[in-house]
């Protein structure tokens, strides 16, 4: 079986709606992160992909640009995740509810 | 070879942009080399003669329009409207902080710097003619933002806030990227210019991936603009924060977002526009009434104003959808209406509030006799509530007035009565206010201190002002608003 553009567009929409369902279901702030990665990662997957599928670079341009995003995304993320977990030792997104209403 | 390639990028056009980084970076450096605790005189300095000269460069350049960096950027009427309103607002808002970061304890130089790379990357939103731009932008901005709402590290509410919109915000940057990913997929760029073409000439044969792709892009834009149901982190985010990064997320990003949305969908999704008016019709509708709802449920001012700004984002959705320059136009007056006036409901809500570390002083049982014990700010509050709610002679008349214009003369008659029905309703929750302030008898034993500087009268004085100016002028305002707009179209 050849490999082609078709396969890649389908694990990348695999991988997307993990990372959804991932964020959406679990209650840990570091897993809801690493989802976020994993959906961050298959839109890159599939730009790459159409990169080389359609010969033209700007796609692969453009994963250098959102994989430094990402990079910065995770350094805000996990300094706001040490304030929280100074203050209320606990990951657990359930607990944080002060500002319900 | 090399200085051909330098003079079509046109640098001298992106001048305001690189003059707001150059100050973030002056003012970093300022922070080292002044001795600790004098150094934020000198950063609240540096920023705000840096921001004028912004406002400046932004105003003389408005003659010098094109394409820049190889047309990554464009430089039009429309983008030098946008500068010119969000430098504005960080300058307000910069101005105002000196003493307020003083009290919150937060006290460091960051807090500067990221307001400022928030502008720089509102400001790449704006002008941003390839959807990489605008993605950059967006993340530029989202990311200091991210790190504004939690700055009072000591304050339990502001680490949940931050936490909440930082994960929210995460999320919808893969949608964002996923989308722009199947856009390039099937138009093979990310250029707008490009976009248009293809999507042009595909006419009804339009790919469903492309369909995909916008539609993503267009979740990623609601959450932006907190609308409707994507707004779930927006009342926490703005109640966590310290009150002068509310009054600022509340206004500025929410222009920069819409003015991103504007450029994509009307320019690069035009040829789509029947079936996104369609969805946003019905973001429209409940963005305006769950806001409402919500808002009329509030004991806080700072959440009542939080709730309240989904309901305006709501009718600037009304105007979008009409896609046409009547409704653009409509949303650039709109959009710079509220930001007056919310930062002066915002400031004289962080007047009242007691005490800055409990937050306690946002009830609206606070404001009781207000006007017996400072008569200038209730005016003002009365002012910015009346503009709020939309009744004349306040600028605020005229914004909800020329949305709902937009939308009958485009045959949204439906939606135009919805949200008129809307704004009815909203005048109670403003009206409570205004009750509180000049119908009640003062209570002497709850009151406290009263948080006033100079510099916020004076902030407050120009929002009065361009209220009520705006309000008895609005053509001046709405001809710029146009001419602005006629370089999209």
């Amino acid at each position: 079986m050849v490999i082609g553009l078709n396969h890649y567009l389908i694990l990348a929409a695999l991988l997307f709606t993990i990372g959804v369902v991932g964020v959406l279901t679990r209650r840990n702030v570091l897993i809801i992160m690493m989802s976020v990665e994993l959906m961050l990662n298959s839109a890159n997957l599939t730009l790459i992909a159409f990169s080389h599928y359609l010969l033209n670079a700007v796609g692969q341009v453009f994963v250098f640009f959102s994989m430094t995003v990402a990079a910065a995304e995770v350094g805000i993320g996990l300094a706001i995740i040490v304030t929280i977990f100074r203050n209320t030792e606990s990951l657990d997104i359930a607990k944080l509810n002060l500002l319900k209403n | 070879m090399f200085d051909n390639l330098i003079a079509g990028m046109h640098v001298g056009r992106v001048l305001p942009e690189i003059l707001v980084v150059v100050v973030a970076f002056a003012a970093i450096l300022i922070d080292i080399i002044m001795p600790r605790g004098r150094s934020t005189r000198g950063v609240q300095v540096v920023s705000v003669l840096g921001l004028l000269m912004v406002i400046a460069a932004s105003f003389f350049q408005r003659g010098d329009t094109g394409q820049a960096f190889s047309g990554m950027v464009m430089i039009d009427n429309y983008t030098t409207f946008f500068r010119i309103l969000l430098s504005a607002i960080t300058l307000l808002i910069i101005g105002v902080s000196e003493r307020y970061i003083e009290i919150t304890r937060i006290r460091i130089a960051e807090y500067y710097l990221m307001l400022l790379f928030a502008l720089f990357g509102m400001l790449l939103m704006t002008m941003g003619q390839d959807l990489l731009i605008i993605f950059l932008g967006i993340e530029t901005m989202s990311v200091s933002l991210y790190a504004l709402v939690g700055m009072t590290r000591h304050k339990h509410a502001s680490n949940e806030g931050a936490l909440k919109y930082f994960l929210l915000g995460a999320f919808t940057t893969g949608f964002f990227l996923y989308g722009i990913a199947l856009v390039f997929g099937v138009t093979g760029s990310t250029n707008i210019v490009d976009i248009t073409v293809f999507l042009k000439s595909a006419g009804s044969e339009t790919p469903i991936i492309a369909w995909a792709g916008a539609g993503l892009i267009m979740i990623a834009f609601a959450f932006k603009a907190a609308l409707v149901p994507f707004h779930w982190w927006s009342p926490d985010a703005y109640e966590g924060a310290p009150t002068t990064i509310t009054a600022f997320m509340s206004t500025a990003p929410k222009a920069a977002a819409f003015a991103a949305f504007l450029r994509v969908f009307y320019v690069a999704f035009g040829s789509m526009s029947d079936g996104w008016t369609m969805v946003l019709w019905w973001i429209a509708v409940v963005s305006m009434t769950f806001g409402n709802l919500l808002a009329l449920r509030q004991d806080s001012v700072k959440r009542m104003l939080a709730f309240s700004s989904i309901t305006h984002a709501g009718y600037l959705v009304v105007a979008f959808l009409t896609f046409g320059q009547q409704g653009a136009s409509a949303i650039l007056f709109y959009l710079v209406v509220y930001g007056i006036m919310n930062i002066g409901a915002f400031l004289v809500a962080i007047a009242v509030n007691r005490n800055e570390d409990d937050d306690k002083g946002y009830h609206f049982d606070d404001y009781k006799g207000l006007v017996y014990r400072r008569p200038g700010m209730a005016i003002a509050m009365l002012v910015f509530m009346l503009s709020l709610a939309g009744i004349p002679p306040t600028a605020g008349f005229f914004g909800k007035y020329y949305i709902f214009s937009s939308a009958v003369s485009a045959g949204f008659v439906g939606l135009a009565v919805i949200g008129v029905l809307n704004s009815a309703v909203s005048v109670y929750y403003y009206l409570r206010l205004i009750v509180n302030m000049f119908l009640t008898e003062r209570d002497e034993e709850t009151e406290g201190r009263i948080f006033w500087t100079g510099e916020m009268a004076q902030v407050v004085l120009i929002c009065v002002i361009l209220v009520l100016l705006i309000g008895l002028f609005p053509d001046t305002l709405l001809n710029a608003a146009r001419a602005s707009v006629a370089a999209l179209l």
